[in-house]
């Protein structure tokens, strides 16, 4: 049976946690404009400070922390998320300005505006008479 | 094509909350609902990616109920409550701020749109005194019972013999 097979294949693959919280993958949205390059990542939960950003190498890497909401007393009737982690990588291909990008979080959701460098930018040639 | 799928769970989401204590259990159900994703696959493409619809905590205490809904990327304005007996609906719409046209997408996750969840709720609580807080994308919704229906869970005392 083609199911069962696909199970060994995943139980078999080794997998270690190296967190102690569940990680997640923020569910994002990277659009381009003619003079920068907009991230919007959704991290319900999650408090500015635990915000990291980082941008080497043209990889951006993201990260940020959920509080942990589990309280005494209180028993679990329906529960369809957890708490964690989000972590996500991304390679940026443009020149960015380091200098000047820009990062806010709003209701849960995680805004990177990330201008382009000048020598990236589109140049109107203008041809001499 | 899909009836001739032998392994098809659908109504074990039903009961599947409940379970939710038990990783193990957890673990099998989400294999299951991995396969069942699957199937699904050929018909609706990528419909894990579909998150207009929030996803739901319900937990209860000796003295309240609380719901907690993960609505990122929406105002408290957007947000509409509503208790009727005791069933409880959330509705909401996310919107895209920056409707810019000709924009240049590289990735596109993140649905939009209205939407509408009922959730029902244990009797003998507090209709007028219920509290909710919007914070960081997350609705908390505080719900206290009534104290005829606290006095009512009476904890049985098991002996050792």
């Amino acid at each position: 049976m083609k199911t069962n097979k696909s199970l060994e294949k995943m139980e078999s693959k080794e997998i270690q946690p190296t967190e102690d919280r569940p990680v997640f993958t923020p569910a994002t949205d990277i659009f381009e404009k003619p003079d920068a390059v907009l991230l919007r990542c959704d991290m319900p939960g999650v408090d500015e400070k635990s915000v990291d950003i980082t941008l080497k190498d043209h990889t951006l890497t993201i990260s940020g922390t959920q509080q942990d909401d589990t309280r005494q007393g209180y028993e679990m009737l329906a529960g369809e998320y957890m708490t964690g982690l989000y972590r996500r990588a991304f390679t940026i291909r443009q020149n960015i300005d380091e200098s000047a990008i820009k990062a806010r979080l709003k209701n849960g959701v995680l805004e990177i505006v990330l201008p382009k460098a000048k020598e990236a930018l589109p140049r109107k040639i203008t041809i001499e008479t | 094509m899909k009836s001739l799928i032998p392994w098809k769970r659908k109504n074990e989401e039903l009961i599947s909350a409940s379970r939710m204590d038990n990783p193990f259990e957890a673990l099998q159900r989400r294999m299951n609902s991995l396969f069942d994703d699957f199937s699904e696959d050929l018909w609706q493409p990528m419909p894990w990616l579909n998150q207009a619809s929030p996803k739901f905590e319900v937990s209860e205490s000796d003295n309240e109920v609380s719901v907690k809904a993960e609505l990122p990327g929406l105002d408290e304005k957007d947000i509409e409550v509503e208790l009727q007996e005791n069933m409880l609906t959330i509705r909401g719409e996310k919107k895209n701020e920056r409707e810019e046209k000709n924009r240049n997408y590289h990735l596109s996750e993140v649905s939009y749109g209205q939407f509408s969840r009922s959730v029902p709720l244990p009797s003998g609580i507090d209709r007028d005194n219920v509290k909710a807080t919007f914070k960081k994308g997350v609705l908390t919704l505080n719900i206290p019972k009534t104290e005829q229906a606290a006095e009512q869970r009476k904890r049985i005392e098991i002996s050792a013999e």
